[in-house]
């Protein structure tokens, strides 16, 4: 079945630092607009399933009672056991829009010594456009917007040694995964 | 449509025409109105309390310059995910216990075992206008009849990732340990400046060096067809019992049946100007 997608993206994004004796801020942000057009026939055409069935020996018309073929002898005889077909639109909007901020400072503790700690912020928004609510099931057809999704990084570095020092280098950081539009085509 | 159900079968189309004909390009399908008795409408929605999912990581990384321009090092990565999406239907009725008989994959050899399990299968004995050959499924089962499956998003799922230089294996708690896993990889480069503002970089990288024979165990289960149990609904005379469906039990069940990639090499160079 033929199915195309068209995706129109806008991307933002801005940061800028500022140096001090012992401290590096860097400060930033992005906003990221997508909207997609999704047509997706998915078994619009229908989807036939040969698997073990009972038919009648002579005709091989399938039978409560008959004799039991395997898959492929079913599907010489175009005896198939399930059709599935799905109804419905074919074309979604799973539009949402993405921001993002974040704060960091590195500091220069020691010559050997550095830390880095900061704060990022990220928000995901979808749209509902073309969403639709069940009535028999209310909480279809809406999206989800979490707005405290505040995550801490922090890092380390250390230099051990004089000649061809030891680097050593740990990190820690709660990071907000993006929810992926399939989750709102659908 | 289940051709082996006596409704189903009136309506059953003929192979390979689907049940109803809508242009390649139509942005909607509408059913036939014969077909109003065997359709169900599936819900996806979003948990109540659903959240975004999100991802601990936390690494180490300790790196020496050992001889001039040739720098070891060794990295962990651990990175946890917590919150994550899973897909669980909530209009499933409540699952009764079943027992089946297991055949082998012909279906014809009995294996001697039964399988007790959760069915949501409940099985109908007594003919109705909807079941004039018993057995078969009630199709009133679910909570909600007049809905299919209700997809509920949740944030219900979780994973943890333990890395080291490069070597990891993912894990859950639900997991089916399959045969060992291990790739030593490695990449040298070597820049040579020639001149102020060219550089060339080769670089020879190597994935799987000791070229091991990794494994590789396939399992599938699309709701039809399973590689671990094919649950088919046809009927068994075991001994003296009637059953209404059994299980078919693969010979050779999480056997590996394929491997992955042998050593490979690849050489690269870089002209930097």
């Amino acid at each position: 079945m033929p199915r195309r997608t068209r995706e129109h993206r806008l991307h933002v994004a801005e940061t800028f630092s500022l140096e001090g004796h012992r401290h590096s801020w860097k400060f930033g942000g992005d906003a990221l607009f997508t909207t997609i057009y999704n047509f997706f026939p998915s078994l619009f055409g229908g989807e036939y399933i040969f698997r073990d069935i009972k038919v009648n020996p002579s005709t091989f018309e399938p039978m409560l009672a008959g004799m039991e073929i395997t898959p492929l002898r079913a599907y010489t005889h175009q005896a198939a056991r399930y059709h599935i077909q799905n109804f419905g639109s074919t074309e979604s909007h799973p539009d949402t829009n993405e921001y993002s901020g974040f704060a960091q400072d590195t500091i220069r503790i020691t010559t050997r010594l550095a830390m880095s700690l900061g704060v990022r912020y990220d928000l995901q928004a979808f749209s509902t456009k073309g969403l639709v609510t069940n009535p028999l099931w209310p909480a279809s057809g809406k999206v989800p917007f979490d707005t405290n999704n505040f995550g801490p990084p922090v890092g380390l570095a250390y230099s051990l040694g004089e000649h061809r020092p030891l680097v050593i280098r740990a990190g820690y950081g709660l990071f907000y995964t993006r929810i992926p539009q399939l989750y709102t085509s659908t | 449509m289940d051709n082996s159900k006596f409704y189903p079968r009136q309506v059953f189309p003929t192979y390979p025409n689907p049940a109803v004909s809508c242009a390649l390009t139509a942005t909607t399908c509408t059913p036939s109105a014969n077909l109003a008795g065997f359709l169900t409408s599936d819900v996806s929605a979003f948990a109540p309390n659903f959240r975004s999912p999100k991802v601990q990581q936390a690494s180490l990384n300790l790196e020496r310059e050992i001889v001039d321009r040739f720098a070891a090092g060794v990295s962990y990565l651990y990175v946890h995910g917590v919150d994550l999406i899973r897909a669980r239907d909530v209009n499933l009725p409540a699952p009764v216990n079943e027992v089946y008989p297991v055949y082998d994959d012909s279906g014809t050899n009995f294996l001697g075992t039964y399988d007790n399990v959760a069915s949501f299968s409940t099985w109908q004995f007594t003919p109705s206008i909807t079941c004039p050959f018993v057995p078969c499924i009630n199709p009133l089962v679910r909570p909600i009849p007049r809905l299919g499956a209700i997809n509920q998003f949740e944030s219900a799922a979780s994973s943890v990732y333990h890395g080291l230089t490069g070597v990891g294996a993912p894990s859950d708690a639900q997991r089916i340990l399959g045969p060992d896993y291990a790739s030593t990889d490695m990449r040298l480069t070597r820049r040579i400046y020639a001149g102020d503002h060219v550089k060339l970089e080769f670089m020879a990288e190597s994935f799987n060096l000791l070229n091991r024979d990794n494994k590789r165990v396939n399992s599938n289960d699309d709701g039809f067809l399973s590689s671990a149990a094919q649950f088919v609904q046809i009927d068994k005379l075991t001994g003296l019992n009637h059953f209404p469906a059994h299980f078919r039990q693969p010979t050779h069940l999480l056997s590996a049946t394929g491997a992955y990639a042998p050593r490979q090499v690849q050489l690269a160079l870089r002209l930097i100007f």
